[in-house]
C-alpha cells in the first residue's frame, strides 16, 4: 500500500514538473514570437490642458525632448519618431587637429585614453595617398555587435542609432570582438576614470555636454552619436568642435548633413563626390560615409608627437 | 550472494575467472577508497591550496580593478581565460571519446578507461564555465543571461550546450556507478558511516536483478549514443564564438572541424596521462595494462593526423592566397614575432604525437605519457595562439594607445586563476576517485569475460 | 496661395520688410520674396532662401537679388523630403550695407511625403531583439532542446524505475521467507 501511494505520488510529481516544464516552455515560446513592445510606459507626466487645469498622463503621450526627460528604458529602445541618422565625414577636410576626440571626451566626461572617436592615419597602400581617418562608431543596418550580444544590452533603435544598456550589460566583451571596426572601448575600472566619472556625475557645463553617462565599471561604451543632442536638433559634441567642419552630420530621412556650417543635400553630395563605407564588403552596411581626400583643402602633414602616452 | 554481480547474466564465450581472481579484482579496486597513503594526503592538500589561491587571485581582480591586476586592454579584450575555456571544452570531449565511440565500436580495452573518462570530462567541463564567469565584467548580472538571454546569440548557445553537456555527463556517470555503488557498500565495511550512507543513497536500491540489468545497459547505450553528438556540438559551438565573428583570423568555415579536431587529439593525449597517473598511483597495471597505451598510443596518431589535416586547411591555404585580410596575421605567425610560439606549437603538437607513437617502443607507458604532457601543454598554447595574437592586428590599426594596449601577456592575477582551474580539475578527478570506484568493477568483469583472450594474448 | 508673417528689425540701417508668396507654376514651385522697406519696394537686394531642417537650414539656391519690383523669385525643388509634407521656407537678408539683417518664415505643403522606413528594426532578424529572433531560428533550437533534455529526462526517469523495481523486489523476498 505505501509503495504505491508513493509510486503515485512521485508519479503525479513528475506529471506535475512535466507541465511546469511545458508551462515554462510554452511561455518561452510565447514570449519569442509575440511582440513586446509596450503601447504605454507606465511613467506618469505632469502637464497643463487647454483650459488651464494640472493633470498626469502617460508619458507615452507626450512629445519630450529628450534631454530633459529620462527616457524609461523601453523608449530608450525605440527611438527617436521619424528620424534615421546618418554621417559624412570629408577627408579631405581633417588635419588630425584631434577637437573633436577632446570634444567628445569633454561632452561624455571621459579621460584619455578613452576615445569614443579615434584619428587614425591610413594609407592604403605604398603609392596611395595617406590620410587622416576619424573612426567612430558606425551604428551599422547590419551590426555585427547587436547579433552577438547574449543580453540584448546592445541594440539597433528605429532612429539608426545602435545604442547601450549599461545595466544590462553582463561585461562578456563579444560586441568588442565582433566590431571590425573596434569602435567599442570597455571600463575596466581605470581608478582615474572611476574617480572623474563620480566627481562630473552632474556635471553639465560643457557646452557640448551629453547626457548619456560614461559606461559603468565592467560594462562597455561606445559614440553614441550624442543620442540627446541629436534628438534635439543639436549637433554632437565632434561636429561642432572640428576647426575644419570635416564631419557632416544629418537626418538621412530629410535628405540633409550640416556640419554647423555648411548644410547639404545628402544624396547629392555622397552622388557628386563619390561618397563610400569602410569595408563595405564586410556587409555591416555603416551609417558613415566617408568623402575621399581628392581636392584637398590642405596637404597632408604627418603627426608630431605622440598621443595617449599616459597608461 | 545475490548482491554481489550477476555472472550468469553475461555469455560466456570465453573461460569464466573464478571467484578468487574476481575478489582479487575487487580488492585491487577498491583499495584506492579504504586507503589514503601520506602521498595522497599531501596530494589533495596541495590541490585545495592552489585552488583557495586562485580563490584569493579572482577575489584580488575584482576589488582591485581590473586595470590594474588583469592585463586586458580595449584590443585584446579577450586573454587566457577564453583560450584557458577552450581548453577546458577540448578535453571535456575525452568523455566523448573514450566512453562513447570505443563502447559503440566494440574495442573491449576501452572498458577500464570510461569512469576516468567521465570524471575528468565533467570537472573538464565544469571549470570551462568557471572560466568563463571569471572573465565576465560584470559577474552579478550572471542571471541576465537567463532572463533576458538572445537565442541568436552564439553566447547563449554556448552557456545551454555546455549546461546540457553537464547535466548528460554527470547522469553518463553515475548510472554506471550503480552497481558499483553497491559492491562499495558490501565490501568496505570499515569507512566512515556517512560514506556508507551515501553509497547506500545513491545506490538507488540496486539489487542486480535482471530487469534492473536490462534497464540499466539500455539507458547507458542511449545517453552513450546521445553523447557523441552532443560533445562534438559542444566544442562546435565553442568554436563558433568564434567563427560568427569577422575578424580576419576567425573568419574561417573550417573553424568548427578545426577545434573539435583539436578536441579529439587532446582527449587521447589527456586520457593516456590520466591513465598512466592512477595506474602508478593506485597499482593499477593489471588493470590499466601496456595494452591499453599501445592502443591509446594508436590513437593519438590518428587524432593527431585528422588534426594536422586541418590544420593545413586552415594556414596553409590562407598563407597560399596572402589576402591582406589575413597577411599580417599569418606573417606574424609563421616568420614573425609569434613564429616560434607557433612553430613550437606545431611540432610539438602535431608532429610529435603522429611520428612518434609509430614506433611500438614509443608507446610504452612512460614515453607516451611524456608525449601526452607535451600534447597538452602545445594544445593549451595552440587555443592561446587562437585568441591573442590575432587581437593585436585588427582591421583598423592601432595607433595613438598607451603602451600596454599594444601588446598582451597575462598578469600574475590571470596566471594564478587558470591554474587554480586546473588545480580545481585535477581535485574534482582525485576526490571520486577516493570515495568511489575509479575503476568500474563490473565493466572489467564483464569485459574480462568477452575481452580476456583480448588482454591476455596480448604481445 | 498668399501668406504673410512679418519680422521687424531694429535699429540704425533702414528696416526691410520681406513678405513671401507661394506659386505653383508649370509643375515648378515658385516662391517669390517681395522686399519692402517703409512701404516701398527695393530692388538689388540679396536675399536669401532655406527650409528648416533638424540641424540647420538647408539653403536653396544661391542669394538672389530683388528685381525693379522688388521681387526675389526662387524655384525650389520638387523633392525636399518632410514628415507631414510641411517645408518651413525662411528667407533672409544677411550682411547687406543698405539694410539691417531680416529673417522671415512660412510654411507650406511642398514637401516630399517620406514614410519613415522604422519598421525594418521590428523585423524578426538574427540582429533582432529576443522576441524578434527568426521563427525558423526559434523552432529548430528548441526541437534541438527538447530532443537532446527529453532524451536526459528519460534516463532520470529510467533511474527511477529501477528504484521502483528494487523495492517491488524486497517485498517479494519477504513476502516468500514468511
Amino acid at each position: 500500500m505505501e509503495k504505491e501511494n508513493n509510486n503515485s505520488s512521485r508519479r503525479n510529481f513528475l506529471r506535475l514538473g512535466a507541465l511546469g516544464g511545458i508551462a515554462l516552455a510554452g511561455t518561452a515560446i510565447a514570449n519569442a514570437v509575440t511582440d513586446e513592445s509596450p503601447k504605454t510606459t507606465g511613467k506618469k507626466v505632469k502637464v497643463l490642458t487647454a483650459d488651464g487645469k494640472l493633470i498626469e498622463i502617460d508619458s507615452s503621450q507626450v512629445d519630450h525632448h529628450a534631454a530633459k526627460d529620462n527616457f524609461s528604458s523601453e523608449e530608450v529602445r525605440q527611438g527617436v519618431e521619424g528620424k534615421k541618422f546618418i554621417r559624412v565625414i570629408d577627408l579631405g577636410k581633417c588635419a588630425n587637429e584631434r577637437k573633436c576626440i577632446t570634444g567628445c571626451q569633454k561632452a561624455h566626461n571621459i579621460l584619455a585614453p578613452i576615445e569614443y572617436i579615434k584619428v587614425k592615419k591610413m594609407q592604403d597602400s605604398a603609392l596611395a595617398a595617406p590620410y587622416w581617418f576619424p573612426t567612430m562608431c558606425y551604428h551599422c543596418d547590419n551590426p555585427p555587435c547587436v547579433k552577438v550580444c547574449p543580453v540584448d544590452a546592445t541594440f539597433k533603435r528605429s532612429d539608426g542609432i545602435v545604442a547601450m544598456d549599461y545595466d544590462r550589460c553582463i561585461g562578456c566583451k563579444f560586441c568588442m570582438a565582433a566590431c571590425p571596426y573596434s569602435a567599442r572601448t570597455f571600463n575596466f575600472g581605470r581608478s582615474e576614470q572611476l574617480k572623474f566619472t563620480e566627481e562630473h556625475k552632474n556635471d553639465t557645463s560643457d557646452p557640448n555636454h551629453c547626457t548619456t553617462p560614461y559606461a559603468q565599471e565592467g560594462t562597455v561604451a561606445k559614440c553614441d552619436f550624442c543620442t540627446d543632442r541629436s534628438a534635439q536638433g543639436l549637433l554632437p559634441a565632434c561636429v561642432v568642435e572640428c576647426p575644419n567642419g570635416a564631419i557632416y552630420h544629418g537626418d538621412e530621412l530629410e535628405d540633409v548633413v550640416t556640419n554647423g556650417e555648411d548644410t547639404l543635400r545628402l544624396k547629392k553630395l555622397l552622388l557628386d563626390r563619390a561618397g563610400y563605407r569602410q569595408f563595405e564588403e564586410l556587409g555591416t552596411k555603416p551609417r558613415v560615409y566617408y568623402l575621399p581626400p581628392v581636392k584637398r583643402d590642405f596637404p597632408f602633414e604627418d603627426a608630431t608627437e605622440a598621443q595617449n602616452t599616459k597608461e | 550472494m545475490s548482491e554481489d554481480i550477476n555472472i550468469t547474466e553475461t555469455t560466456n564465450k570465453h573461460e569464466t575467472f573464478t571467484q578468487e581472481e574476481y575478489m582479487v579484482m575487487k580488492s585491487d579496486l577498491l583499495r584506492p577508497i579504504e586507503k589514503i597513503g601520506k602521498a595522497g594526503k599531501i596530494w589533495i592538500a596541495f590541490l585545495i591550496t592552489v585552488f583557495l589561491a586562485g580563490v584569493f587571485a579572482y577575489y584580488v581582480q575584482e576589488t582591485r580593478g581590473k586595470y590594474t591586476t588583469i592585463s586586458l586592454r580595449d584590443y585584446t579584450m579577450w586573454g587566457i581565460y577564453i583560450s584557458n575555456f577552450l581548453f577546458m571544452v577540448a578535453i571535456g570531449l575525452v568523455g566523448v571519446l573514450m566512453s562513447a565511440i570505443l563502447k559503440l565500436t566494440h574495442f573491449e580495452w576501452y572498458r577500464p578507461l570510461s569512469r576516468i573518462a567521465e570524471v575528468i570530462a565533467i570537472g573538464a567541463i565544469l571549470f570551462a564555465g568557471i572560466s568563463i564567469v571569471v572573465a565576465m565584467g560584470r559577474p552579478d548580472r550572471l542571471f541576465n543571461l537567463i532572463l533576458y538571454g538572445r537565442i541568436q546569440s552564439p553566447i547563449i548557445w554556448d552557456v545551454i550546450g555546455i549546461s546540457t553537456d553537464l547535466v548528460a555527463s554527470l547522469i553518463l556517470l553515475f548510472i554506471p556507478l550503480i552497481p558499483s555503488l553497491i559492491t562499495c557498500r558490501n565490501n568496505l565495511k570499515n569507512l566512515p558511516k556517512w560514506q556508507l550512507k551515501m553509497y547506500n543513497f545513491l545506490s538507488f536500491g540496486w539489487q542486480g536483478t535482471p530487469e534492473q540489468w536490462k534497464i540499466l545497459k539500455k539507458t547507458m547505450r542511449i545517453l552513450t549514443i546521445l553523447l557523441i553528438p552532443l560533445g562534438i556540438l559542444i566544442c562546435t559551438i565553442t568554436a563558433w564564438l568564434f567563427a560568427t565573428t569577422l575578424r580576419p583570423e576567425w573568419d574561417s568555415t573550417n573553424f568548427g572541424a578545426y577545434f573539435v579536431s583539436n578536441g579529439f587529439l587532446l582527449s587521447a593525449a589527456v586520457m593516456i596521462l590520466a591513465t598512466f597517473i592512477f595506474r602508478k598511483a593506485y597499482n593499477l597495471e593489471k588493470y590499466l595494462t601496456e595494452m591499453h597505451f599501445d592502443k591509446l598510443g594508436q590513437a593519438l596518431v590518428l587524432m593527431a593526423l585528422i588534426h594536422g589535416y586541418f590544420n593545413i586547411n586552415e594556414y596553409l591555404i590562407p598563407a597560399y592566397k596572402m589576402s591582406s585580410l589575413h597577411e599580417n596575421h599569418l606573417l606574424s605567425l609563421f616568420i614573425g614575432k609569434d613564429a616560434l610560439f607557433y612553430w613550437s606549437v606545431v611540432i610539438f603538437g602535431i608532429i610529435v604525437p603522429f611520428l612518434l607513437p609509430l614506433f611500438p617502443k614509443m608507446r610504452k607507458p612512460i614515453p607516451l605519457t611524456i608525449i601526452s604532457v607535451i600534447v597538452l601543454i602545445a594544445g593549451w598554447f595552440r587555443l592561446y595562439l587562437i585568441v591573442i595574437p590575432g587581437l593585436l592586428q585588427p582591421y583598423l590599426p592601432i595607433q595613438d594607445v598607451p603602451e600596454s594596449w599594444k601588446h598582451y601577456f597575462p598578469s600574475l592575477v590571470e596566471i594564478t586563476i587558470v591554474t587554480a582551474t586546473f588545480a580545481g580539475l585535477l581535485l574534482i578527478v582525485t576526490v571520486f576517485s577516493r570515495l568511489f570506484p575509479i575503476i568500474s568493477v563490473w565493466e572489467v568483469a564483464e569485459g574480462e569475460l568477452e575481452g580476456k583472450e583480448e588482454i591476455t594474448n596480448y604481445k | 496661395m498668399i501668406l504673410l508673417s512679418i519680422t521687424t528689425s531694429l535699429a540704425q540701417d533702414k528696416e526691410a520688410k520681406i513678405t513671401l508668396t507661394f506659386d505653383k507654376a508649370d509643375s515648378l514651385y515658385v516662391c517669390k520674396a517681395l522686399v519692402t522697406s517703409e512701404g516701398i519696394p527695393v530692388s538689388e537686394v540679396p536675399v536669401n532662401l532655406s527650409v528648416k531642417r533638424l540641424f540647420g537650414n538647408l539653403p536653396i539656391g544661391e542669394a538672389i537679388a530683388t528685381d525693379s519690383t522688388g521681387v526675389a523669385a526662387f524655384e525650389v525643388p520638387l523633392d525636399i523630403p518632410s514628415k507631414n509634407g510641411k517645408l518651413t521656407i525662411i528667407a533672409t537678408i544677411v550682411d547687406d550695407e543698405n539694410y539691417i539683417n531680416t529673417e522671415t518664415s512660412g510654411i507650406v505643403n511642398w514637401g516630399m511625403v517620406i514614410v519613415s522606413d522604422n519598421s525594418n528594426v521590428e523585423d524578426r532578424s538574427i540582429s533582432a531583439a529576443r522576441d524578434k529572433a527568426p521563427i525558423y531560428f526559434i523552432t529548430v533550437s528548441l526541437l534541438i532542446i527538447g530532443l537532446i533534455w527529453g532524451t536526459l529526462i528519460y534516463a532520470v526517469l529510467q533511474v527511477f524505475k529501477i528504484k521502483r523495481l528494487g523495492r517491488v523486489d524486497k517485498i517479494e523476498e519477504f513476502k516468500i521467507t514468511n
